[in-house]
Formats: C-alpha cells, sequence, structure tokens
C-alpha cells in the first residue's frame, strides 16, 4: 500500500492555481493537501530540501503539476532537473501549460514527462480535467511508496 | 533570390563597360602592339575587378543568409512567446468570468459574462492559429515518403464525427502518387481543403473528391502533376478570388458557416508555397470549388505509371498545344 503524501502544483498565475485548487477540491473527494510554489526555482528548493526548505525538508509530493512557463527557471529545466535526479525522476510529472505546440509535447515526453495536457480554457473544462486527472493518478494508477 | 540576379548583372555591366575600353577610340592613336598590350592589361584589370567583386558579394551574401537564419530565428522565438504570452492572461479573464458565473448573477450579466467567455475563447483559438501560421513553413520535421491514401485514411477516422454530422463523404477519385514530404505537413493541407469542402457546403450530401491529374487545364493554364479536392459546396465569388487565402479573412457573417476563425486556407496555401508550388482554383457559385496545388513527390513513385482518371487526358494534351 502506497502513502499518498501531497500534490505539488507548481504555476505562477494565480488564477490558473485557484482553478486547480478548485478542480482538485471542489466535490470534496480530495483530501490530499497541496503544495504550490509560484517559481521553478523555489520547486527545485522544495524538492531538494533547498533554500527556505533546508532546515525542516518536507515529504516528496505524489504528483507534480508542473506549469511550463514560469519566471525564472521554467517548467522545463524543473523538468529536466527532477527527471536526472535518481530520487526525484520516480514522482510522476504532469506538465500542464498553454502550448499546444508540437515541439514542446516532444520535448517534455523526451525529457520523461509522465502526461502532458493543454490547460483548458475555461473552468469547467479545468474542472472536468483537472478531475479526471485526479482520479486517473490517485484511483487507478499504482504509485510509488512515497519517500 | 535576388542577389545572384544583381550580381550577374553586375558582371554583364563589366563586361560592356571592358569591351566599350577594348573597342573604344584609342585605336587610332596607337600601334597594334601596343593596342594588343593595353588589351591585355585592360582584360586582367577587368578580371582582377571581377574577382573582387565576387569576393565582395560572396561576403555579402553569407552575411545577408545570416542575417536572414537570425530574423527567422527571432520571428519564430517572437510569434511563440507572443502567442504564450497573450494567451495566459486570456485564460485568466475566462476563468475569472466562469467564477463569476458561479455566483448569483442576473440572466443579463450571465449573459453578458458568457459573451466575454466566447470571445475570449475566440482569441485564443486566433492566437493559436497565428502561432501556428507563423511556424509553418518555417519549421519542417524530416520528409519521407508518404502514401497520400494513408493519410486521407487516418483524416477520415479524425474526422469521423464531422463527416457524420455533415453527411460528408470523402472519396478518392484516382490513383495518388507517393508524396515525398513532412506528413505533418501533408495533414494539414488535406485536413484544412476538406473541412472548407464540408463547412462552406449545403449540399445534402457532401462530397469531397481527391484526387491527383498529370496535367489539367485551370483558368487558362496548363498545370502538371497536381493534386485536386474537389466540392459540391457554395462556391467562391470571383471577387473573393484572392481573399480566401488569407488568414482570417472570412467571406461570410459570423454565424452563418460555422465559426472557424479563417485560417484554414492560408495553412494550405503555406505549405503548398513552402514546397515551391502555388494553389488555384476553379469555382461556380451553388455548384462548388476545386483546389488545385502540387506537393513534391517520392521520386520513384507509382507518378509514371499512367494515372487512373475518368477525364480528358488526352485532351489536356490538346489544350496545351493549343495554348503554347
Amino acid at each position: 500500500m502506497n502513502t499518498i503524501s501531497n500534490i505539488l502544483i507548481v504555476e505562477d498565475a494565480a488564477d490558473d492555481y485557484e482553478a486547480c485548487v478548485t478542480a482538485l477540491t471542489h466535490d470534496h473527494r480530495l483530501s490530499i493537501p497541496i503544495v504550490r510554489c509560484e517559481t521553478g526555482d523555489d520547486a527545485l528548493n522544495y524538492l531538494g530540501g533547498k533554500g527556505a526548505y533546508s532546515t525542516d525538508p518536507p515529504d516528496l509530493p505524489s504528483l507534480i503539476l508542473l506549469d511550463l512557463n514560469l519566471p525564472g527557471t521554467d517548467g522545463r529545466e524543473v523538468l529536466s532537473q527532477v527527471k536526472a535526479d535518481s530520487k526525484l525522476k520516480m514522482i510522476p510529472v504532469v506538465v500542464m501549460t498553454s502550448s499546444r505546440d508540437q515541439s514542446d509535447i516532444d520535448a517534455c515526453y523526451r525529457q520523461g514527462a509522465n502526461s502532458y495536457v493543454v490547460k483548458p480554457m475555461n473552468l469547467s473544462g479545468f474542472l472536468e480535467a483537472i478531475a479526471r486527472l485526479r482520479d486517473y493518478w490517485f484511483q487507478i494508477v499504482l504509485l510509488p511508496a512515497a519517500k | 533570390m535576388g542577389i545572384p540576379v544583381s550580381k550577374a548583372s553586375m558582371r554583364l555591366g563589366w563586361l560592356i563597360a571592358g569591351a566599350a575600353l577594348v573597342g573604344g577610340g584609342t585605336m587610332a592613336l596607337l600601334g597594334r602592339g601596343h593596342l594588343k598590350r593595353r588589351e591585355a592589361q585592360h582584360l586582367y584589370q577587368l578580371q582582377e575587378l571581377q574577382l573582387e567583386l565576387d569576393g565582395r558579394h560572396n561576403a555579402e551574401i553569407d552575411a545577408l543568409s545570416l542575417e536572414l537564419d537570425r530574423s527567422n530565428r527571432g520571428l519564430n522565438d517572437f510569434a511563440y512567446v507572443a502567442s504564450h504570452d497573450l494567451k495566459e492572461p486570456l485564460r485568466g479573464i475566462a476563468i475569472n468570468a466562469d467564477f463569476l458565473l458561479r455566483e448569483e448573477v442576473s440572466d443579463e450579466v450571465r449573459r453578458r459574462v458568457e459573451r466575454m467567455i466566447e470571445l475570449s475563447g475566440r482569441m485564443q483559438q486566433l492566437i493559436s492559429d497565428l502561432l501556428f501560421f507563423s511556424r509553418l513553413g518555417r519549421e519542417e520535421n524530416e520528409r519521407r515518403n508518404v502514401d497520400l491514401g494513408n493519410v486521407l485514411q487516418g483524416l477520415r477516422i479524425d474526422l469521423g464525427e464531422t463527416l457524420e454530422q455533415q453527411s460528408g463523404e470523402v472519396r478518392v477519385v484516382t490513383d495518388l502518387p507517393l508524396l515525398n514530404l513532412d506528413v505533418a505537413r501533408a495533414k494539414t493541407v488535406f485536413l484544412h481543403l476538406i473541412m472548407n469542402a464540408l463547412i462552406y457546403n449545403d449540399a445534402e450530401t457532401k462530397i469531397v473528391e481527391i484526387g491527383f491529374e498529370q496535367e489539367v487545364l485551370v483558368a487558362g493554364r496548363v498545370l502538371k502533376g497536381v493534386f485536386f479536392v474537389r466540392d459540391n459546396g457554395i462556391g467562391i465569388e470571383d471577387r473573393n478570388h484572392d481573399k480566401v487565402f488569407r488568414i482570417f479573412t472570412r467571406l461570410n457573417r459570423e454565424n452563418e458557416y460555422g465559426r472557424g476563425t479563417g485560417a484554414g486556407l492560408s495553412f494550405v496555401k503555406k505549405v503548398v508555397e513552402s514546397y515551391g508550388g502555388d494553389i488555384t482554383f476553379e469555382s461556380q457559385m451553388s455548384q462548388g470549388t476545386t483546389f488545385y496545388f502540387p506537393l513534391p513527390l517520392a521520386e520513384e513513385s507509382p507518378e509514371t505509371k499512367p494515372v487512373h482518371s475518368p477525364r480528358r487526358p488526352a485532351q489536356g494534351k490538346a489544350l496545351e498545344r493549343a495554348i503554347t
């Protein structure tokens, strides 16, 4: 049996984050804590227990929802660092972005992304997509043991 | 490609100047031997100048193509960044409007907010199309031999629902030669031509015929080795002949024939032109439209075998003779 720790959402846009949280929690079926990092550097610090997180390294998330367009270190860089790390690479990463561009899609899968989702344009689309993602990752598939 | 031409004309200019110099009025004043020497000297100087010019031009060409390369890359980055950065706030607007609709609001507010959501969706589609358009023709995946029949079969499956809803039929009416291109671009061409044929069509059964002609006469011009996509749609008025390929140009009222952005045919044109071809069409109002365009063929393709066509291969030849 695996224990689920939390979901890490790496997202700078407040609207998208709010939509994600609403989608994850609106039908009260998810009681998993949600953690947000607003920048790529913040996410890498969080995952590596570095910087502001060094005194009290947090549990690694069970799932990462990753925006690609982030200020500073962008999502592509976060993805490649996560997937290059022997410990972190087990965490499924769902890329969520506004880009439908085939070169972005290919590049993300090449780096080891576990899913690539285009952010729906409206809230109802968000609710549906995230609810499905949540059901898929937390009900259908089995996740690696949390460390 | 203006540079080689100007280089050639420059060279011609020097040769003419040289000829004038050599054959000029100095002859009367000088002895023959002296003249020969002067001639040789001039010719030598000419050659030197020519070499120097060539060198300069090559450097210029290198510099220009480097500049073009840089500008293309810049344009690509620009379109990409602009499109993504434009999309983010748009989605923010739509999501906030959605959140607003989750509150108790009057019907009037609801109607207006829904319109805002619809318009932001439309804006997002326009941005996506613009990005796609800007990338088409500049980024190419590997070219390989492509069986158009397979591409069309794939599109039939992708468009299954649309075809059913629109009572549309896609028919291949001739043998098709093997293509050699980026398969994604082939899909782009035929997808948008088929969509165009289905959308702008009032017929009960919307028929899209696809084929290949070795030779065909279109608007007084003989086209060789062209594909065609024919529909039984509403037709395109003559006065709109040039407009149909312009991006985001829609020739009908907003809700008359669906809500396309009017980018489809501009994608098609861009792909065809990226392979050095030209797209053209002939159309009759309420009868239908046929688009003609070439695409790169595989070298040892069945193009050499006679293309099965029910109509006018012989007549085409005769017409060509009549014109040339």
